[in-house]
């Protein structure tokens, strides 16, 4: 170590003493990739309820996107009596944004996307005055929003892109625009989204996922059944049940896919396959009552409703 | 002397998972935002370069996770940021940073002390501070400086005689 007078060193000693004395903001002592529940049981029902609100609001939050250099403040962090919800991820989902915490307007640094894929964000909110709403966009795209800031149990909801990669992939930059009194949180990973029971109908199984070809875990239905899908990337996605029905997804096309397999005996085990390339990341949950008619497909609409679609993918 | 909490490594046979990543690394942000702020001098630009440490962290949090020292990595990719992101708001013509605060304490109060020092000190270069910080404050070898700041030993010997020279002439103690 460097020689150092004695008169220099008690000054710098008391100098970087000083510095080292100065607590950390409780943003990054707070930093948090919220633990892989890997059955999001718990947030369907929140989910289902704020996707709503969500989508309302996102309908109305069409704003034009300030780009902000470098030189925009860095985020304040929010304060520890007003953590927010935490969000959940499964184990094999890719972070793109970590879960971050701030308040205000920010840029967020840059993640790059695959081909094909796309981008899931999960935000909360909590503001001290009326201001009510925070907003995020991507690069020059318009963006959606999330309010209730402003509600004593504050914002919270999600929303998925499916065409944020593009044919060729790239480098996305996040803006989040927010009243100075708003603290809010979010987390950015690649897709799926969480599937989203329509309206009317119970889970029957925990939701399976996986990347790639895979299997869900056999079950027995004691009636009528139907199948949700959730995919992202690039390519399609089929479905086989034992029956040997199939169901064929474009992913950049839906989001959510529900398909009612026709030749159903309650009682009698049935398996799934899924055959996907190994870039298509999925969810299959398999529910009873509210789906779509026998040997049907259905993609979901706003408020939980289902709207008829092909069961076979289409190049359109 | 020094102020380094070496994070230890993932415990063998667990796996790198958000958990180890919560116990490993996010425990030692505040040691890397020590570190950034005694060569960046502004809180909002050193949370910025921590943020940016934690996320390089987590993007790489398989092979990181696995190293000998994960703490050393933390400290290389902070101090390079530190250097690179406050290069770049320079060049931008970047505002003057403030003294540790607004007072003007009497000479010979700890205070003014420590407001004749911080104006010295930011008379250094970037790499002036770190070489100082790493090896002054957190008792790291000139080798090991070398590695966290992507330079020869002999480069950070020289950053270290200059920011010295540097600091006792402004304080007078040449």
């Amino acid at each position: 170590m460097i020689d150092m007078d004695p008169g220099l060193d008690t000054k710098l000693r008391a100098f970087f003493e000083h510095i080292e004395a100065s607590s950390p903001p409780s943003g990054l002592t707070d930093f948090d990739v919220a633990a892989g529940d890997r059955r999001r049981r718990s947030m369907f029902n929140v989910f289902a309820g704020l996707a709503g609100a969500a989508v309302v609001a996102a309908g109305v939050a069409v704003f034009a996107i300030q780009l902000r250099s470098h030189d925009s403040p860095p985020p304040a962090p929010a304060e520890s009596s007003q953590r927010l919800p935490r969000f959940k991820v499964h184990g094999d989902t890719r972070v793109l944004v970590p879960v971050t915490y701030g308040r205000g307007s920010v840029t967020l640094p840059a993640f790059t996307l695959a081909p094909g894929e796309s981008v899931y964000v999960q935000v909360a909110c909590k503001s001290g005055t009326t201001a009510d709403t925070v907003q995020v966009g991507q690069n020059q795209r318009f963006g959606s929003a999330i309010a209730g800031c402003s509600t004593p149990t504050g914002g919270h909801g999600g929303w998925f892109g499916t065409d944020q990669g593009g044919p060729s992939g790239g480098s996305v930059t996040t803006y989040v625009t927010a009243d100075p009194a708003v603290s809010w949180e979010i987390l950015m990973t690649d897709g799926p989204p969480p599937i989203l029971a329509p309206r009317g109908s119970r889970a029957l199984r925990p939701v399976a996922y996986g990347r790639g070809s895979g299997r869900v875990p056999e079950f027995t239905a004691a009636k009528d059944y139907f199948i949700a899908i959730d995919c992202s990337g690039a390519g399609s996605l089929t479905i086989v049940s034992s029956l040997s029905q199939a169901a064929t997804i474009l992913c950049a096309q839906y989001a959510q896919f529900y398909f009612t397999p026709s030749e159903q005996v309650p009682g009698k085990p049935v398996s799934l396959s899924v055959v996907a390339p190994s870039g298509v990341g999925w969810e299959v949950e398999v529910f009873e009552d509210g789906g779509p008619s026998p040997g049907a497909c259905a993609t979901l609409r706003d408020q939980g409703g289902l709207k008829p679609t092909p069961c076979a993918a289409s190049s359109s | 002397m020094g102020v380094i909490a070496a994070a230890s490594a993932v415990p063998a046979g667990e796996a790198p998972t958000e958990r180890t990543f919560e116990a490993v690394a996010v425990p030692d942000a505040r040691r890397l935002y020590s570190l950034a702020m005694s060569i960046l001098r502004d809180e909002g630009e050193a949370e910025d370069a921590v943020q940016e440490t934690l996320l390089k962290a987590w993007r790489s949090w398989e092979s990181v996770a696995r190293m000998e020292r994960p703490a050393a990595w933390l400290t290389r990719v902070c101090v390079n940021h530190c250097i690179s992101r406050r290069r770049l708001l320079r060049s931008r013509g970047w505002p003057p940073l403030a003294l540790i605060d607004n007072a003007t304490p009497a000479h010979g109060d700890p205070a003014s002390d420590l407001i004749d020092i911080d104006r010295a000190y930011r008379r250094l270069s970037l790499r002036q501070r770190a070489a100082i910080t790493l090896n002054y404050r957190h008792g790291y070898s000139v080798e090991e400086c070398a590695v966290f700041m992507g330079c020869r030993p002999g480069t950070v010997r020289a950053h270290l005689a200059r920011g010295l020279a540097t600091l006792r002439k402004e304080l007078g103690n040449d």
